[in-house]
């Protein structure tokens, strides 16, 4: 199937009445959470996870898709309106978008946020069209040493670009896999770490696991501290840009879009990086540069046109490598894992529909944010007034019932109890969860390709470098790593993040 | 001088050296075998050992560099949420989902002190109610609504 093809017969299945309802479910549920602070994408795709089980998987990741990128559009209304970032991604756009608010150009920061967010949803639709099939053409070739290799950069490329110590994550990794591999060996048979208790023979569920340490332990992160109080106004004069706004937007939203684009790309890229990145090669392109943190209209066209462009195309390594991201992309892993849908390049030759059906999807899904965010603004500000203490029961109460649900398990439902306290341990030490899940999810795949390389051959490690792209895979991880060590870059790196947040 | 300059890092080197111990430990009788044939302990010793060095590294550099002081932890929230938790894993096969969640709702609202018991009693009804409507009615999950008592066999 051509490109084009595809792209136009997935087009066709997202416009399905039923994938349409399911896009829309999703970009609602997106907008919701993103508008709510405390309540992120991770823990909400967490939350939804068991009921996907009763979806098809285009229409699940449809979905999840929408939640995701639909959280980018609403996460960017309360940064401007009460300086408050519903989503991580959105922390810069209050530096400007929350300052525009304050000289009562709200109204104009609100429809620049959204329009440059549409902009790069499209943008981003067609940058995954054409770079995506090349890039699964090039790892279908792979062998198990090549993936193997791939998936170690992958998990390195993750830990390097975010923030935090590099050896906590690595640490991370070791302990993800570690726990991947409790159950029945698949080779030889050999029950392992299971503690006798028969209920692990199948391995950890991913579904307690994920939910636990992120929607759980999220839970108990948000109760620890009080909860800020904001006075909105819920008013707004006009909401139409003026073609002034346009006029100096138009540029920042265009290199917002590539930007966020190519980083989404990136293992451990995705929203966040993107919408930093942004506002900082913003400030330094634009003519306007010495407005930025004054209420620049361009300070808020590039981050949110980046972390919506790097939120969409950070589905393209889970579809055409099989490798996720970051823990949102980790969380549809295992969504579609669970639907017998094996995340990798065969994706787009076995499961083309699905592939692409989810592609198109974010076109139609992004028209449907915009008119959900502008006309119905004033709904979502309301919902910003209702206090938390009303929330987090509701959030505890659908995470038992859709863990319980999995298997009619109540060992699930203590699974998820003890992954919601140790993923609270691993806040309070300062562990990054995410490399852990990214891990989870991989561990499976890569003690296999490792064991099949040694295999092959008999038992030396050095296949690894003597297999010229595995060698040039592995390079590329061991710089990485040599980069972060480095005292400069080090320091340069922890500026970036300190500066955005 | 304090002895430890970054208790979170000490803490979180001993956290990853105690895992990997553990798992060492737990998997003892799992046989690594050779490298070319490797047995259901091979990958997991190894990740354990690489834990190890890893965790040590935390450990040092915990005892070197200064950090932030150690979190402080507030063990209300944590333990109101396990208890929740906890609560609706004993009660559900028993008692059924509106009196699972109606419990699960009403004790968690202990985790915060900006609750008020009754608005969290309405929550709690509400919450039981939907989630009857959309997960037993709409999704047909075969979940118990009632008391095992009162259940038809």
């Amino acid at each position: 199937m051509s490109t084009v093809d595809g792209f136009l017969h997935g087009l066709a299945l997202a416009a399905q009445p039923l994938n349409l309802l399911y896009c829309l479910i999703g970009a609602l549920v997106g907008t919701l959470i993103g508008v709510l602070p405390g309540v992120g994408p991770v823990a909400t795709i967490a939350m939804l996870l068991p009921l996907t089980f009763y979806l098809e998987p285009l229409q699940a990741l449809i979905m999840l898709a929408g939640i995701f990128y639909g959280a980018q559009y609403g996460g960017s209304t309360t940064a401007i309106l009460v300086n408050l970032p519903g989503e991580n991604s959105s922390v810069v756009t209050c530096l400007d978008g929350y300052q525009m608010a304050r000289k009562g150009r709200e109204g104009p920061a609100l429809a620049i946020a959204a329009l440059a967010s549409l902009f790069a949803g499209i943008f981003a639709t067609f940058f995954i069209v054409l770079m995506a099939p090349p890039l699964a053409g090039f790892v279908l070739a792979f062998g198990a040493t090549e993936y193997f290799s791939l998936m170690v950069l992958g998990l390195i490329a993750a830990i390097v670009l975010a923030s935090g110590s590099v050896l906590k994550a690595l640490g991370m990794i070791t302990l993800g896999l570690l726990l991947s591999m409790v159950g029945t060996d698949v080779n030889s048979g050999a029950l392992r770490f299971t503690l006798g208790l028969p209920q692990l023979m199948d391995g950890i569920d991913f579904v307690p696991l994920a939910m636990g340490i992120f929607a759980v332990s999220e839970v108990i992160r948000n109760l620890e501290s009080p909860e800020p109080r904001e006075t909105l106004k819920t008013r707004f004069r006009d909401l139409w840009p003026t073609r002034e706004d346009f006029r100096r937007s138009w540029k920042p939203a265009l290199r917002g879009s590539t930007l966020g684009s190519i980083l989404g790309l990136l293992p451990g890229g995705g929203a966040m990086l993107s919408s930093f990145a942004a506002y900082s090669v913003e400030k330094r392109l634009s003519p306007n540069g010495h407005l930025f943190g004054q209420g620049a209209v361009e300070g808020v066209a590039a981050p949110e046109s980046a972390n919506n462009a790097g939120a969409q195309t950070s589905f393209v390594p889970l579809l055409t490598l099989g490798i996720p991201g970051n823990a949102v992309i980790a969380l549809m892993a295992g969504a579609i894992m669970i639907h017998g849908v094996q995340p990798g390049p065969q994706v787009m030759t076995n499961n083309p529909e699905l592939f692409w059906g989810v592609i198109a999807s974010m076109i139609i899904g992004n028209f449907m944010l915009v008119v959900i965010n502008l006309p119905m603004l004033p709904l979502w500000v309301r919902l910003l007034s209702i206090p938390y203490r009303l929330f987090y029961p509701a959030i505890l109460v659908f995470c038992c019932i859709g863990v319980y649900t999995i298997n009619y398990a109540v060992f699930d439902v203590v699974m998820l109890l003890v992954f919601g306290l140790f993923g609270y341990i691993l806040y309070k030490f300062r562990f990054e969860p995410a490399p852990l899940l990214l891990a989870f999810v991989l561990g499976p795949l890569m003690e296999e390709n490792f064991r099949r390389t040694m295999m092959l051959s008999f038992g030396d490690p050095l296949i690894f470098i003597q297999r010229p792209i595995s060698a040039t895979l592995l390079g590329l991880a061991v710089i990485l790593i040599a980069v972060i060590a480095l005292p400069s870059l080090r320091k340069r790196r922890q500026e970036t993040f300190a500066e955005a947040g | 001088m304090k002895l430890t300059r970054n208790p979170t890092d000490v803490l979180a080197g001993v956290l990853l050296i105690g895992t990997a111990l553990a798992f060492l430990w737990i998997g003892r009788t799992l046989r690594p075998d050779s490298i070319t044939q490797m047995g259901p302990g091979y990958a997991p010793n190894l990740l354990c050992f690489i834990q190890i060095l890893l965790g040590l590294g935390v450990l040092a550099a915990g005892f070197r560099k200064e950090g932030e002081p150690a979190e402080t932890w507030s063990l209300r929230p944590v333990l109101i949420v396990a208890l929740a938790i906890a609560v609706f894993a004993v009660s559900i096969e028993e008692l059924g989902l509106l009196a699972a969640v109606c419990a699960t709702v009403i004790v968690s609202g202990f985790a915060s002190p900006e609750s008020r018991h009754g608005q969290n009693l309405l929550l709690a009804l509400f919450l039981a109610l939907f989630s009857t409507v959309v997960f037993v009615k709409g999704l047909n999950l075969q979940i118990p609504v009632w008391p095992a008592i009162g259940r038809q066999a």
